[in-house]
């Protein structure tokens, strides 16, 4: 059994194994070069950190872009774990070996998801290494959330999960690829828009007004303008006996001398790993339910 | 090596067509007493048929005395049939040759030649009779 | 080389004869859609294959042919009735799976594969596999082992797919028309190489073949079964089907003696005369009637075309299956 999900996917996980070596010598090197120049520029008083990253724009690019690696596990590896051997009928061939569809099915399964937290594990780990290289400290910044630590494994487990589940049911690889990038898609939009923010309680700062507003390495997740401690909404009129400030310093302070204030909604740094196991505990629970439905529906249903 | 031939939509059995053959190999001396017959795995690869067709034929084979089946080894011929020498056996075929020759090119086919043969197989039985 | 599985001692006989299959009121139902309206694929199939048989199974297409041997398999499960193969149902297990051998209409293979590639696969999931004489049975027929399973003809690859079904030396293989596409040439060897390997097990192994070519069946078959209407026809010895139907000739006369006595299929009246074809249940009595065998091909069709009598007088017609030569 082994030999046969070996030699039947061994195109797929030889090339994801070849593409995610390239990517991690690419990210290793590059990673070591930056930090050297990083750590130079520190030294030197008319360096910024900026200018050195912007050196790397295009392997930033690339690290950002292996948000979507997680999708191509699904749509590679899980759907020609089901959808395609029922649609060439390959399936009719091993079950009517000696190995029982039950065996067959636990052994693919398992094999291939191990597979899939393997390279997505080291993917990520060489993703989180390498953002640890920048002069960027703040995790919850742009896609880090989803590419580093342990969610995009989560992710990868959901999409080939779901296409196992969706090539058990609809048997046809087209229609499977459809439905995996479809519902992929649409958990990442859901997660992304609105569960996410809703997963730990966020803390609130009260801030006067100006410039130095940033909370460093946290999620700020929402900003609102409080006057007097009540909530606006709309358009806010400015106050008259703030109308002849000259300066934005003085607006500043006149308007919080009127009771204008941040209300920051916020995550800071310290709750990054608690939102990042209940994000992929999500994903997993989720995938836990696909992959039931998979097993149910291959044992059940006719050959 | 003794081949088989078998037609098809024939009146006569397939397993009879064999036994037939096997003694017209006896007498030709084609196969003489001690000779392995065909197994039954080549007979049926050859002619693709049941193996329990040959089987039986071997078996009757068996039951008249003309064949011995020992197991592990093979069917082996033991005695030649009661029947015409090989020699009489030899030129009988070669006149009947001559004969099918001149039939056929009388015009008959060869549904006609066994329809004639059987008419005058028939009528003799019958002299022989009275 | 490993020898041919021998059935236990608990499996069921009839008289001393193993049985490789027995089915009793066997169906399979495929509801259409959410609006159930449910089609029976098979229907009161009831039915005895002896071990060691080559048996035909013979229908129209959409007669259940298939879905008759998707339940031998396990491949489905049944919606009524009770299958055993080899003295067990079938069951998704490495115990029962090993001893039956399938071969799907359509060949399945992994095209991009080498037949070597199959081979190994071969190997690799059955426990009982016999490598040597598997790979020499494809290499006696010039199938070259390197090439792509795809790019070999028909011919070959369903060659190649019976050298894989037979290389776990099972007890019973099933056959889903596996020679319908293919020239008579390649039939004929494919049909060779099937009745080697039964003669090679020497008793232990039990065929059964689907075919639409009545004249294959002919020769390489002694048991048959005919389904039509997702029902079971006959299911007999092939001597005996062949000895026991006739075609009866006469001046035109009442069919109703004949009719009471034996099981009428077919009947032919013209002006002048009555012609039935009949399967006898005893022996022909009345000397007035000429009797003429039936070619199999024409006793096929006649339970092809069998419809049941319009009249109640003329009796019931077939209500179940002809179970001839003692196999009750």
């Amino acid at each position: 059994m082994t030999w046969l999900i070996w030699r039947q996917h061994r195109m797929q996980v030889g090339v994801a194994f070849a593409i995610l070596a390239a990517l991690s010598i690419l990210l290793w090197v590059t990673g070591l070069d930056m930090s050297h120049s990083l750590r130079g520029c520190k030294a030197s008083p008319t360096c910024s950190g900026g200018d050195i990253m912007n050196k790397y724009r295009a392997v930033t690019t690339i690290v950002n872009i292996t948000v979507a690696v997680p999708l191509l596990f699904g749509i590679f590896w899980g759907t020609s774990l089901m959808a395609r051997e029922f649609e060439t009928s390959t399936h009719v061939l091993a079950w009517t070996q000696s190995i029982s569809r039950r065996q067959w099915l636990n052994r693919k399964l398992l094999a291939l998801l191990a597979a899939t937290v393997l390279c997505s594990a080291g993917l990520a780990a060489i993703v989180t290494w390498w953002w640890g290289q920048t002069s960027n400290s703040n995790r919850f910044d742009g896609a880090r959330f989803q590419i580093e630590g342990v969610t995009p494994i989560a992710y990868s487990i959901f999409a080939v999960a779901l296409a196992a589940a969706a090539g058990a049911i609809l048997r046809r690889s087209l229609a499977t690829l459809g439905v995996t990038i479809f519902g992929f898609a649409a958990m990442q939009v859901l997660m992304n828009s609105y569960l996410r923010s809703h997963l730990v309680h966020p803390l609130t700062a009260l801030t006067p007004l100006g410039p130095d507003n940033d909370i460093p390495g946290a999620w700020i997740i929402g900003r609102e303008l409080l006057i007097n401690g009540r909530a606006t909404k709309g358009i806010v009129q400015l106050p008259a006996q703030c109308a002849g400030t000259k300066s934005r310093p003085d607006m500043n302070g006149c308007l919080s001398e009127s009771g204008y204030q941040f209300a920051t909604k916020y995550l800071p740094s310290s709750r990054y790993w608690t939102l990042q196991y209940l994000e992929s505990g999500i994903y997993l629970a989720l995938a836990a339910l696909l992959i039931a439905t998979c097993v149910i529906v291959v044992r059940r249903r006719d050959a | 090596m003794l081949v088989f031939r078998l037609t098809t939509h024939s009146s006569v059995p397939a397993y009879v067509q064999i036994v037939q053959q096997v003694r017209q190999a006896l007498l030709a001396g084609v196969l003489r007493p001690g000779d392995r017959l065909p197994t039954v795995k080549d007979v049926v690869s050859e002619l693709a048929i049941n193996p329990n067709t040959v089987l039986k034929a071997y078996r009757e084979l068996e039951q008249e005395g003309l064949v011995e089946g020992r197991q592990g080894v093979g069917t082996f011929a033991l005695r030649r049939p009661d029947g015409p020498p090989p020699a009489a056996q030899a030129a009988l075929t070669r006149s009947l040759e001559r004969w099918i020759g001149k039939a056929r090119e009388a015009g008959f086919d060869d549904a006609g030649m066994e329809s004639l043969l059987r008419t005058c197989l028939m009528s003799s039985a019958d002299e022989a009779i009275a | 080389m490993t020898a041919w599985a021998k059935p236990a001692a608990t499996e069921p006989t009839v008289g001393n004869q193993h049985l490789a299959v027995a089915t009793s009121g066997l169906g399979k139902q495929y509801t259409r859609g959410l609006r159930a309206r449910s089609k029976w694929a098979l229907r009161d199939c009831t039915l005895e294959v002896p071990e060691g048989r080559i048996c035909g199974l013979v229908g129209a297409n959409g007669a259940g042919k298939t879905t008759l041997l998707r339940l031998l398999v396990g491949l489905a499960r049944p919606s009524a009735g009770d299958v055993q193969v080899l003295g067990q149902r079938p069951s998704d297990s490495g115990q029962f799976l090993r001893e039956v051998g399938y071969l799907a209409q359509d060949i399945p293979t992994f095209r991009r594969w080498s037949v070597t590639d199959h081979l190994r696969m071969g190997a690799a999931l059955n426990p009982s596999w016999d490598a040597v004489a598997t790979r020499e049975r494809i290499q006696s027929l010039d199938i070259p082992l390197d090439q792509r399973v795809g790019t070999l003809s028909g011919g070959q690859r369903a060659q190649v797919a019976l050298a894989l079904a037979l290389g776990k030396r099972p007890r019973l293989l099933l056959l889903d028309e596996p020679v319908a596409a293919l020239d008579p040439l390649a039939r004929r060897d494919f049909l060779s190489t099937l009745g080697a390997a039964v003669a090679e097990a020497e008793g232990h192994l039990t065929v059964i073949l689907s075919s639409h070519l009545v004249a294959d069946l002919e020769r390489i078959c002694d048991h048959l079964i005919v389904l039509a209407n997702s029902r079971t026809m006959l299911a007999a010895d092939l001597d005996d089907v062949i000895a026991s139907h006739r075609v009866l000739t006469s001046t035109r006369r009442d069919v109703g003696p004949i009719d009471r006595q034996h099981t009428v299929l077919r009947v032919e009246q013209t002006q002048r005369q009555t012609r039935m074809w009949v399967r006898l249940e005893g022996p022909l009595t009345d000397p007035t009637w000429d009797s003429d065998e039936l070619s199999l091909e024409e006793i096929v069709l006649s339970y092809l075309e069998y419809r049941p009598p319009a009249d109640a007088d003329r009796g019931p017609g077939i209500t179940n299956v002809a179970h001839l030569g003692g196999v009750s």
